[in-house]
C-alpha cells in the first residue's frame, strides 16, 4: 500500500497492509498535524503535491527501503489537502523479521519522503495568516528558502 | 539548428502562487536543456528572479539537473524545495 490520499489516514489497514507471518517486528511511523508553530498557533495544514512524481516517488524509496534492509512488508501512506490539528499527514509501516532493519527503514524512509518526494505544505494559523513551510532540496538536509545563500 | 519549440511547465507551491498560475509556456531551442529553460523562466517572470538557483525541475517525474536535455512532449515540472511529512 503506496498512495496518497485526500481522506483521513485508516492506520488500521496500513498496519495490516506491512504484516506478515514472516515478520516479528512491526514499526508504525505517524506524522502527526501538531498545533504549535514558531510561537503561532496553527489551525491546520493544506498539503499540495505533484501526485504522478510524488506517488513515483513514494514506490522508488519503499523498492529502495526494501533494497537496503530486509522487509517482510512497507506501506506508506500520506495525506493531501486540508490536514487538522491533531490528524496524521503521513503513516509508514516496515515490518521485518527482527526489530532493528523495521525501526531503521521507517526512519529511514520518513527522512527521505521529507527530502525527495514533491510535496509542500502551507501552516494556516488561528489568526487567518499563511506561510509556506520551508522545504529541502533533494541531497539537502536544511531547509531553504529565497533570501538565504544564493 | 535554429529550431525553437514550446515547452509547457507545471507549477506548484510557492511558485505557482508567484506566477499566478498553474503552468507557463516558454519557447526554447529545440536543443536546450533545463539549464536554458532556468533562464529563460526568470527572463520572462523577473519576479521569479530570488527563487532562481533554488527552483527545482523534473522532465518525466524524475528531478533534473541543468544539463538534463528537453525532449519534444517531455512532461516538464518546476517547484520550490519540497518538504512533505
Amino acid at each position: 500500500m503506496i498512495r496518497l490520499t485526500d481522506h483521513p489516514i485508516q492506520v488500521e489497514a496500513v498496519l495490516q497492509a506491512s504484516r506478515s507471518p514472516d515478520a516479528g517486528a512491526v514499526v508504525l511511523f505517524l506524522g502527526t498535524v501538531r498545533s504549535e508553530s514558531q510561537g503561532q498557533t496553527v489551525a491546520c495544514l493544506e498539503y499540495e503535491c505533484y501526485s504522478e512524481m510524488a506517488e513515483r516517488v513514494l514506490h522508488q524509496l519503499a523498492d529502495e527501503a526494501r533494497s537496503r534492509w530486509t522487509l517482510q512488508g512497507c506501506a506508506i501512506v500520506h495525506r493531501i489537502g486540508r490536514v487538522e490539528v491533531g490528524e496524521i499527514s503521513v503513516a509508514i509501516a516496515c515490518s521485518a523479521a527482527h526489530r532493528a532493519p523495521a525501526f531503521q527503514a521507517a526512519q529511514w524512509l520518513i527522512d527521505q519522503i521529507k527530502q525527495q518526494a514533491p510535496i509542500w505544505k502551507k501552516e494556516v494559523f488561528a489568526d487567518g495568516a499563511v506561510r509556506w513551510v520551508a522545504g529541502q532540496e533533494p541531497g539537502r538536509t536544511h531547509p531553504v528558502g529565497p533570501g538565504g545563500s544564493p | 539548428m535554429d529550431d525553437r519549440m514550446e515547452v509547457e511547465v507545471r507549477l506548484f507551491a510557492q511558485v505557482r502562487e508567484i506566477v499566478g498560475g498553474d503552468r507557463v509556456r516558454l519557447e526554447v531551442g529545440a536543443t536546450a536543456c533545463i539549464g536554458t529553460l532556468r533562464e529563460e523562466m526568470i527572463r520572462k517572470i523577473p519576479v521569479l528572479a530570488a527563487w532562481k538557483h533554488l527552483l527545482l525541475f523534473a522532465v518525466n517525474e524524475e528531478y533534473a539537473d541543468d544539463s538534463t536535455p528537453i525532449e519534444p512532449g517531455a512532461a516538464i515540472a518546476c517547484f520550490p524545495p519540497v518538504g512533505g511529512g
